[in-house]
């Protein structure tokens, strides 16, 4: 996993818990490196999950509920550092499907080495309001992916509600989300 | 935080920094090569550009000197062919006017067909010839809808009478209409499908059609030749107007032709940007029907038509210059009933000598003469101060030739065969001074002139050349403050002393033939005398003083090198 995304990490908690707090995370991670993650740089994705993990048990929450936050935080730090991708987007659904066959072919060329997931859709020339989303990695962070969601929604002030059929946490192939936009796109 | 912390996490934030420095410094030494690759790249590609530009300039100058070579194997065939047709068709006129038996005039008659038979081959191998290379170019003229389909009808009428068929020619439109077209070339159209129309109607009628639509100063003419002929099948119209084809491979035996006819006239219809087509049923008729575009004209021009063969030219002398004894009887016999006074050159020398002693009042002048061509002799004659009209007789009928025409100081050009109207209007035209240079701007006047003639230099002075290179370093020595003295009174708005230095600036520029600076200084002169300045001359008078200059030196200076 990138640099750009443990950075990320490590503002969310110095943010929220303080710096203190992540320092108590690498203490509690002896396997994570003790140098800085730097973002073009990539790290082993387990790192993350034990930095996740000790977080959740040193802050006594959920790691469901952990990665959902992160994500909503993720989003904005994604953007801060990249708005070039949100020029024109008006829409979360707009920004979905620029997802997959733009922002992450041009992650790819800006990042050697990057593995970004698979994400594919259903029902795009269907109602505006509805997309059916799948989501394939084999991090299977699909809670994290569930907060980047909600933080778009928040971003562009559109709320988004959605079930999950499918998910690898489950035993199923992939991730499946059936999402409904309660504020549409307009023309 | 204790300060363990702070430091530790400080360290780390020392080595990020570092880390990103490092990233930034590959990234930019990345950059920077990719950069040069990149120019190297661009500096290939430009000397690759460079390469294929020249190559395609070579190939463009191959190309054009082909299709110099093309013209001007179009203009020598033109004028090979013509000429010796135009003297065949001439004395065979000249012969049905003597006394003949009926078996001489049954046999001159089948002469004149042959004769009349060969020149529009010949005219159709020009024509697909000048339309391939797209030089087909059209006389715009004030022209009635009418005249055209009633010359066109009348000229069949005769034909159509042996054959028993009714020809009849109509014209839809709202009162008399003039339009600036070229007749000459519609009326070729309309004589090709009326010609195939009598050819391929054995009983029943021909019609020539007109309809005329006017659309604000447009007029769309839509022409149509109906006949209730044999007709064709959908698969010959889809070729007849293919060139070397005809609808069958029968017709060529049966009704002869060259097959060029009908690719012709849509090479015309399409170059006046119209279009043709045909409509037909096996034995019940054909209609060819094509439209043109024109400018309306808006009231029928004074003397327009030139159908009439009368000619006054009494107490007029008239100089006929052709070096074939053939031309030169029968351009006497045409002007014969004109009265004038007839003198006869046989060459360009002969001509200028005849111009010297009896100045006549207007000279029919050949193009092509052995020795003195008579664009030589013309510059020459204009040279010596003879002002009256020139007209040239020529069976080159390029535009190259109508502008060297022009150029060496002739009014207008007459082209070989022609009829006696044809030779009558050209002159009535230009006596009214409607010549080819009428309605053109006075720089294009200034143009006709040129610039340096030294065989008209040397001529004056009986050939010595020393003489004329004297004149020309003297005339050189006072160039500069006669150009002074031109520029400052024009400049200043001076009109007296702009006739001043003009009339000066006249003589000298006359000794050394000049011709070009000599005319506009003419004009300077006349101006300033009637009290007008020239301000907005100012411009081309430094341009042909300074070309003027230019070419001298460069004769002085080949005379010195002996080439």
């Amino acid at each position: 996993m990138k640099g750009v995304i443990f950075a990320i990490f490590e503002d969310f908690v110095v943010e929220t818990f303080g710096a203190d707090t992540f320092e108590d995370l690498l203490d509690d991670c002896p396997h994570t490196a003790k140098e800085p993650f730097i973002g073009p740089n990539s790290y082993p994705d387990q790192w993350l999950v034990d930095l996740v993990t000790a977080a959740c048990k040193r802050l006594s929450i959920e790691p469901g509920d952990a990665l959902h936050a992160f994500g909503k935080f993720a989003f904005g730090g994604l953007t801060s550092r990249y708005p070039n991708f949100l020029e024109g987007v008006t829409h979360p659904r707009q920004l979905l499907l620029l997802v997959h066959g733009i922002i992450h072919v041009e992650v790819k060329k800006l990042m050697v080495g990057a593995t970004p997931p698979n994400l594919f859709y259903d029902n795009v020339d269907g109602d505006p309001s509805e997309l059916t989303l799948h989501y394939e990695s084999s991090r299977g962070l699909c809670q994290l992916l569930e907060g980047l969601l909600l933080g778009a929604g928040e971003h562009f002030g559109v709320t988004i509600e959605y079930e999950q059929p499918a998910c690898t946490h489950k035993g199923d192939a992939r991730c499946t989300y059936l999402l409904k936009f309660l504020q549409p796109v307009t023309a | 935080m204790d300060e363990a912390k702070w430091e530790r996490r400080l360290a780390r934030e020392k080595v990020r920094s570092h880390e990103l420095e490092k990233i930034i410094e590959d990234k930019t030494r990345e950059l920077y090569l990719a950069n040069e690759s990149l120019r190297e790249h661009n500096d290939a590609l430009e000397v690759k550009v460079e390469g294929r530009t020249a190559d395609l300039r070579a190939a463009l100058a191959v190309a054009e000197a082909a299709s110099r070579a093309k013209t001007g194997f179009l203009a020598h065939m033109s004028h090979e062919l013509r000429t010796p047709l135009h003297g065949l068709g001439g004395t065979i006129d000249a012969l049905t006017r003597t006394r003949l038996d009926v078996e001489q005039r049954r046999l001159l008659d089948l002469c004149q067909m042959s004769s009349a038979h060969l020149l529009s081959v010949v005219g159709d191998v020009l024509d697909f010839s000048r339309i391939e290379s797209g030089q087909l170019e059209l006389d715009l003229r004030p022209s009635s809808v009418q005249e055209m389909v009633d010359a066109a009808a009348s000229s069949f009428s005769a034909a159509a009478k042996q054959k028993g068929l009714t020809l009849t020619g109509k014209v839809s439109a709202d009162g008399p209409v003039w339009m600036h077209a070229d007749s000459h070339r519609i009326g070729q159209v309309l004589g090709n499908l009326l010609s195939n129309a009598l050819k391929f109607t054995e009983s029943g009628e021909v019609l020539v059609h007109a309809e005329v639509a006017r659309e604000g100063a447009d007029l769309r003419t839509t022409w149509r030749v109906r006949d209730t002929g044999c007709g064709m099948t959908e698969e010959a119209t889809s070729r007849i107007f293919e060139a070397f084809k005809q609808a069958e491979a029968a017709t060529t035996r049966q009704y002869g032709g060259t097959g060029l006819g009908l690719s012709i006239v849509k090479g015309i219809v399409e170059r006046m940007g119209g279009k043709i087509w045909v409509e037909s049923k096996v034995g019940e008729g054909t209609m060819f029907a094509f439209t043109t575009n024109h400018k309306v004209c808006e009231a029928a021009p004074h003397g327009a038509s030139h159908d009439s063969v009368e000619l006054d030219l009494s107490e007029m002398s008239v100089l006929v210059v052709d070096d074939h004894p053939v031309n030169r009887t029968l351009c006497k016999a045409m002007l014969a009933t004109t009265g004038c006074k007839l003198l006869i050159a046989s060459s360009g020398a002969e001509a200028i000598m005849q111009v010297a002693t009896s100045s006549p009042d207007l000279i029919l002048m050949d193009c092509h003469m052995p020795g003195i061509s008579g664009i030589e002799a013309t510059r020459t004659i204009r040279a010596s101060g003879y002002e009256k009209p020139i007209l040239a007789v020529s069976a080159d009928a390029t535009t190259e030739n109508a502008n060297a025409v022009l150029a060496c100081g002739m009014q207008g050009i007459v082209g070989k065969p022609f009829r006696q109207s044809d030779l009558f209007s050209a002159i009535s035209d230009m006596l009214a001074g409607r010549g080819a240079f009428a309605g053109q701007d006075e720089k294009s006047v200034t143009e006709a002139y040129p610039i340096f003639s030294v065989e008209s230099a040397l001529d004056l002075v009986g050939g010595q050349s020393e003489m004329v290179q004297r004149l020309c370093e003297v005339f050189l020595e006072e160039l500069p403050q006669s150009i002074h003295n031109m520029t400052t009174a024009m400049r200043e708005g001076d009109a007296a002393a702009q006739e001043e230095s003009a009339h000066s600036l006249k003589g000298a520029a006359g000794v050394v033939c000049a011709a070009r600076l000599r005319e506009l200084v003419i004009e300077l002169e006349v101006a300033g005398r009637e009290g007008r300045t020239s301000p907005q001359k100012l411009e081309c008078f430094e341009e042909v003083a300074e070309a003027t200059e230019a070419e001298l030196r460069a004769y002085l200076a080949s005379e010195s090198l002996g080439t």
